[in-house]
């Protein structure tokens, strides 16, 4: 398999640059970015189903996905109680939300600490808001055909946002320097045919961990590609 | 001790739409005296999910660096594993660390012993 997307992203001669992905690609942006929110609003780790297929892109016969919004309400961890130093630092030992919000100082936890005190929500804050920025552009861009049409300021905010998607994806398939994700992925799906061409159910063979990876991994491709899009579109 | 002159201010910061103006590159000219010898810098550290395009994109939205100077760099990231990007006081340091992690570069500040 290889990445071989067409031009989605282009720029107009007035600056504007226009998204133009389809309704399956612009909700696949949409959930991974949620997903990503969530991990940043409540500085929590993603559950082991984060970034998961989409309801209903779910083969036949699986169970709908409740687990990431119950458990991340199951954690009790309110805006104001996030303010429970202990408990928000406890939280950050998940590697997702480490790479998110990453320590400052190198083998000083306390200098980190201080500095993460201080700087308080100036990573956060702008993260979160340029991910909403971009939701927004999504749901216009699903109500309407043609694209949506994003002023140059607010186009930027797709940089940050889907490279911190990336970021949660790719710490969550914990990639290599030499990780080939296309013949993993090649991999996976002669597994399936060969488990559908000795009899077996695609449905079944498309379940577990496997089948998980290899969407996640999909996903990360995509976002990659949309994202190296959209720095070469601003760049010029 | 890096060559940091050719940081020309930043033109524009977009890893922060909700905050602008916050981005205010690197240039190097006063350097209060009591910072001497005490000299910081940010560090950018290797990852193998960062686009080498987009590393690349950030050295120059947000230092004002030059294509050239910027691609340096990244590749100095990639292929040595970090590189020093900017170097001053320890608080502009803070600063540019805060907008390496904004665009979700793996950035830290130390002492320049």
């Amino acid at each position: 398999m290889a990445a071989d997307y067409r031009a989605l992203v282009r720029r107009r001669r007035d600056g504007h640059v226009v998204f133009d992905l389809d309704l399956v690609h612009a909700g696949v942006v949409a959930e991974a970015l949620e997903q990503t929110r969530a991990v940043l609003d409540e500085g929590a780790a993603p559950s082991p189903a984060a970034f998961t297929p989409p309801v209903e892109a779910r083969p036949e016969g699986e169970p709908a996905d409740d687990g990431f919004d119950a458990i991340v309400a199951g954690l009790g961890m309110g805006p104001g109680e996030q303010a429970e130093a202990g408990a928000a630092e406890q939280l950050r030992d998940d590697p997702v939300v480490r790479r998110l919000l990453p320590d400052a100082y190198l083998d000083d936890p306390e200098a980190s600490a201080d500095f993460r005190r201080l700087s308080g929500d100036t990573v956060r804050g702008p993260k979160v808001a340029a991910i909403d920025s971009v939701l927004a552009d999504l749901d216009l861009l699903r109500e309407q055909e043609g694209g949506v049409v994003v002023a140059p300021e607010r186009a930027a905010a797709w940089l940050t946002a889907l490279n911190d998607a990336r970021l949660a994806l790719g710490t969550l398939l914990a990639l290599g320097e030499d990780d080939d994700l296309y013949a993993e992925l090649d991999a996976y799906e002669q597994a399936v045919e060969d488990q559908v061409a000795a009899g077996g159910e695609e449905s079944e063979a498309l379940q577990g961990e496997a089948a998980l990876r290899a969407y996640r991994i999909a996903v990360y491709d995509f976002l990659s590609a949309l994202l190296d899009m959209v720095v070469r579109v601003l760049d010029r | 001790m890096p060559d940091v002159s050719a940081a020309q201010g930043a033109p524009e910061d977009p890893a922060s739409p909700a905050s602008p103006g916050t981005g205010t590159g690197t240039a190097l000219v006063d350097q209060p005296v009591e910072q001497v010898p005490g000299t910081w810098t940010t560090m950018v550290w290797n990852d193998p999910v960062n686009l080498m395009s987009y590393v690349s994109y950030v050295f120059r939205s947000y230092f004002g660096y030059g294509k050239d100077k910027a691609e340096e760099l990244m590749m100095q990231v990639h292929t040595d594993g970090r590189a020093v990007v900017s170097s001053g006081s320890r608080e502009k340091m803070e600063t540019d660390v805060t907008a390496m992690h904004r665009y979700g570069l793996w950035a830290t500040v130390q002492r320049d012993d």
